[in-house]
Parts: C-alpha cells; structure tokens; sequence
C-alpha cells in the first residue's frame, strides 16, 4: 500500500480500547455482579471479547491516516468501508486540543475540530504527539506561535499563511479568589445530587440484602436529630465534591483574545485547550443564578455556529469566561468581542403583561391544591406554598425585557437563572411575533428569534407591550 | 406587499387527516374495554375508556369542524423584495419572517391526500428552522419555489 499522510500516535489502540472498554462495562457490570457466581462456568467466554476489541482497535488504528495539503485535510479511515473525508481547512470553524491525566505523561494530545456542518460529526484524531498538534493547529490557520520548523514539513511554500499570527491582544485569566467564588456560587451541586441519587438507586442492587436490612434497623434505632445531623453531613459531602468539581473543570482558565480568535484553556486533570472564530459566533448570553446576582457575578457564553464543546451544563455552547463582575462586564465584551459590547440594560414588560403571566400559574396551582384539599386531609396546607411560588414567578417575570439599538437586540429573561441574550439582526434566522385574542385586547404580545448554533436556539420575550413587539418585528423586516 | 392564500381545498384535506387521526384514536380506545373483558382486566379500564373516547369526541368536533376552517382564514403569505412572511395559528396568531439571505432550500411535498387534489406543500428551511405553507395549487407551488429559489440566489448567500 502506498504510504500517503501520517498515522496517529501508536497509544490511541489504547486508548480506544479503554473508552470501549469503559462503555461497556459500565452497563454490563451491575450484570455481571448480579451472575457473578456462574459468571466463569456460562460466560467465561465473554473474557475474549475485550481481545476482539482490542484487535479491531488495532486493525483501525492501521486503516486510519491524514494529511494536511494546501486546501485540505484529508482523512481516511474505516476497515471495511473505506471513508475519505475531505474538509477545506478555510472551513474548519473550532479545534480543541484536549488531554486527560492517562495521556499527559506521555506528551499525547487529542485533536477535535470541527466544521459548519452540522450533519458531519466532528473529525477527531484520538492522540497525537503534542507537536504534532501544534503542527497541525499551524497548518489550519488556528496557530499561534510562528511558524519556524515548518519549513521541512510536507508541503513547505504555500503553507505559510500571509496573515501572521500575533500574540493575542488580552489575555483574562481566572485568578484563584475567582475560581474560588465560582465554585461557591456554581449550580454543580444538582448535577451531583443527581448523580449521588443514581447511584443510591443502583446501591440497592449491589448492596446484599441482609447487609441493607441490617443498616436499616441500625439506622431506625438512631433518634431523629442524629438522621437530621446525617443529613447536612451528606449535603455538605455534596457540596465539597462540587467545590471540588468546578475547581478541575475550571482550573487554570484561560481566555487569550485575538482579533479574529478566542483561545479558551481549561481543566486541572482533562485539559482542554479551544481556538474558535470569533465570526462564528452568533449571540453572547449571559447566565446569572439568583446567588450570582446576589453577589453581582454573570457567566458569559457564546453561541456559536460548529463548537465542539462537550459541557453539558452550557448545552454546546462555549463557556467564554466562568465568573465576570457585573460592573466589568461592558469592558470585558469590549475587549472580548466588541460587536456585541454595549449597554446590557433592558426596558422591561409593563405590568399588565407581568400580571398575565401570572393567570397561568395561578390557574394551575389552584387547580393542584384544590385537588389535594379534596382528596387528603393535608391538603389545605399545600396553599401556604401558593402565594411564595406566584411571589417567585412575579419576579421571575419583572426580570424580562429587551433593548433595541442600531443593529444590537438584548433579551432578557429568567426562569432559573437570569438570562441576557446579545445578538444582531445579520444572526437573526427567523423572526416571530405572536399574540393570542386576549393578549391582543390587553395590548400585548411576544417576540421570538431564531439563530444558529451548533443546535438552533430560540429567545422569546412573552408579554411585550404591542406597539414594541411591532417595533422590533418591522426592526427586523427592514 | 399581496397577501396571498392557501387553496381552498386545504380544509378538506386538514380534515380529512384530522379524521384519519381520528379513527386510529378509535381504534385504540375500543381496544381497551375489549382487552378488559377478555382478561380481565381492572374495572378502572371501562372508565378511561370512557373519558378517552369523550376527549376523542371533543378532538373530532375541534379539529374536524372548527379548526380547519380558522386556519384557512387566519393563514397567509407574503413575497417582499427581500423576504418571505407567514401568518398562521388559531387563537394565537403569528407571523413569521424569513429573510431570503437566510434560507437554506426549498422543498415541496406531496403526499397523497394533497395530490388527490393537485396540491403540494412548499417549505422553507433556515439554518435555525423550517417552516411550511401547507396547501398550494401544484403550479403555483413550483412558481413559488423558483420564485424563492431565484430569489435566494439574488440575495447570494454570504457565507457566515
């Protein structure tokens, strides 16, 4: 066979094998502990699937090369059916360098990057030598360092780009008191309670019963405060792991702005570093939790078109900076990304429109008491909670608006968090205005817009006054 | 700006989908006390039955008898220089707009109630959503596609 591009580094057969191996043994397993007594007599012979893996892990391995020419990255892999995946590298919107605590001794990245399509999963190169990546970063136009040794690479001439890499103009760093305050303030604890409550569920299957019914009885003999006590205990636990979680996910964060890229590192032990453009990205939001805004503290994400960003919490949009302080926040979007700088301050919903918006809540929760008045005898307690749930849902409410200026359209809402969208009209997909009979009678109605990102997202600002709901819809139309 | 509308024949097609619907509701609702009385089932059953066919009734009358027609009236669109507007709903009314810059493709559709009468829907996709107009004559509908078409490429998508 004729030797064409590069292969990836040796160690990626391992390291497929492992995340395969991790897959499946993660389901199989509760399984396996359950037979685990005939587990060598039947299934002894499930012992040679982890070879099989291992073996078409390696024959993968082998199928798999790349190079990079003047235009294109080309990827061939596939055992059987031969894929050759041709990207333009002018299209390659994001590339993500990442290595976790296996790879790092040995001086092995992963390289992800991907494109604006969205059908096409991400092109990944599951390890490669660190240079390597710094190699390829250079060659797709993402680099940052000057191109030196690059002069004996494959295709020398044409690879050096006209437009040469300067340091970045800012760089923000997260300092320790920040990280810090961001772990304190972060919404991970309902992540690991979630978690916690998973594996509890599953603990009554691994756990032996006589051990369960023993530690029940134990657990009955103890008095009430002691339970109380065992209580905080955990969710103090709880919170310790999630102080602990932000602190690697968020160790070390990097944001290093250039004119036309955002540089985003991160992590203690996985450590990912990002290159996205910055004319990928569609809006800005900007997240505040009630203990946030407390504490006059806001996340600031970006939507943008192709990120490869796997943080669950942000939804694959990119998390640009963890914790900015709500009065540094115009600078920072000033010298982050410009376009979208500017006044976050919104003309909110007339009262009217907050009023309505209550009725449903309202409805349904009267509907729900009056159902538990009728059928339990504690049932008219549950009333107590109305007025506090409503009381919430009116600030909720209060809190939406938008502003209009130029090009520059701000919403804002909140259900949970509050939430601020900045985006311009040459993103805007689509545009909506809405309104049912009684809105229209009572003046009011809604907006809506579209963009792309890597899932399309849609804001909606419910309850406007009409006149303004027009005003942004003919904003749009013009 | 003209405002223009859906093909008559639209309501006897959203209703006769609606029926469709309808009776594959049925069906499955007479199942149950069915099921009930050959395996004894909990007498519990009889009841959602009931109710089930009850809120079947009310779907039939709505969607067969009262909806249709409201969407008829309440739809329509509009061709501007530089963009396509929807206006649909029942009791919320909206209007959509799609800027000829944003669209991806045009597609038209025909299923077979629709080309029973001639009939094909277009629909509009962004890179954010699609959207339909349900029921045009079929060469209205192919002008209107072209129309879209010849438009998009006058506005040349800039790639962003």
């Amino acid at each position: 066979m004729k030797s064409e591009g590069k292969r990836i580094h040796f160690f990626s057969i391992f390291i497929d094998f492992l995340n395969t191996l991790r897959s499946l043994i993660l389901p199989l397993g509760i399984g396996f502990f359950l037979g685990f007594r005939h587990f060598f007599d039947d299934y002894g012979f499930l012992l040679l699937i982890p070879l099989f893996i291992l073996i078409s892990d390696f024959v993968g391995w082998l199928r798999t090369r790349y190079e990079i020419t003047d235009e294109h990255f080309h990827l061939r892999s596939g055992v059987f059916v031969r894929k050759d995946r041709y990207i333009k590298v002018s299209r390659i919107q994001t590339i993500q360098v990442s290595t976790n605590i296996l790879m790092r001794p040995f001086g092995l990245v992963k390289v992800k990057f991907d494109t604006a399509d969205a059908d096409k999963s991400d092109v990944v190169l599951s390890v490669v030598k660190d240079e390597e990546a710094r190699r390829i970063k250079q060659l797709l136009g993402h680099g940052d360092e000057q191109l030196e040794d690059l002069e004996n690479a494959s295709a020398p001439d044409s690879l050096i780009r006209p437009a040469g890499k300067k340091s970045p103009n800012r760089v923000f760093k997260l300092s320790g008191k920040d990280l810090l305050i961001a772990a304190l303030t972060s919404s991970n604890i309902g992540v690991i309670i979630g978690t916690a409550g998973a594996f509890l569920s599953q603990a009554d299957d691994i756990i032996p019963d006589h051990f369960f019914n023993s530690s029940v009885g134990y657990l009955a003999h103890l008095t009430f405060i002691f339970i109380i006590l065992l209580i905080v205990l955990a969710a103090l636990i709880l919170w310790l792991a999630s102080l602990a979680v932000t602190f690697i996910r968020w160790g070390g964060f990097t944001l290093s702005v250039t004119d036309e890229t955002w540089r985003i590192q991160k992590g203690l032990i996985q450590i990912t570093d990002e290159t996205y453009k910055l004319d990928r990205v569609q809006a800005i939001r900007i997240k505040e939790h009630w203990l946030q805004q407390l504490f006059g503290l806001c996340t600031v994400f970006a939507e943008a078109i192709g990120s490869v960003s796997e943080d669950k919490e942000s939804g694959g949009s990119i998390l640009v900076f963890p914790i900015v302080r709500k009065k540094a926040l115009p600078s920072f979007l000033e010298a982050a990304i410009p376009r979208f700088a500017g006044t976050i301050e919104t003309k909110r919903i007339p009262m009217r429109g907050v009023i309505y918006a209550l009725l449903k809540p309202t409805l349904l929760l009267s509907a729900i008491c009056t159902g538990l008045t009728w059928f339990f005898s504690w049932g008219k307690f549950t009333w107590i909670g109305v007025p506090v749930i409503i009381l919430y849902f009116f600030f909720s409410f209060r809190t939406s608006g938008f502003s209009l200026k130029g090009h520059r359209i701000v919403f804002t809402d909140r259900m949970l968090a509050k939430t601020t969208v900045i985006t311009l009209k040459k993103h805007i997909q689509t545009f909506t205005k809405e309104a049912s009979r009684v809105q229209r009678r009572l003046g009011l109605g809604c907006s809506r817009f579209s963009i792309r990102s890597s899932s399309p997202q849609t804001y909606e600002n419910n309850q406007m006054d009409q006149k303004d709901a027009e005003k942004l819809f003919q904003w749009f139309r013009n | 700006m003209e405002e223009r509308h859906l093909d008559r024949e639209v309501i006897t097609i959203w209703r006769q989908r609606a029926i469709i619907v309808n009776v594959v509701f049925w069906l499955v609702i007479t199942a149950i006390p069915v099921c009930t009385a050959l395996f004894d089932w909990p007498r519990f059953f009889y009841w959602a039955a009931a109710i089930l066919g009850g809120l079947n009734v009310i779907h039939l009358i709505l969607f067969v008898f009262v909806f249709p027609s409201i969407r008829y009236r309440t739809f329509f669109y509009a061709i501007r220089r530089e963009d396509l507007l929807i206006q649909e709903g029942i009791f919320v009314i909206s209007q959509i707009v799609i800027p000829f810059t944003r669209v991806q493709n045009v597609e038209t559709e025909q299923g077979p109630l629709l080309h029973k009468r001639h009939l094909t829907s277009v629909s509009v996709t962004t890179a954010a959503d699609t959207k339909e107009i349900p029921a045009l004559a079929e060469q209205d509908a192919l002008n209107l596609r072209d129309q879209i078409s010849e438009l998009i490429k006058e506005n040349a998508i800039h790639e962003v």
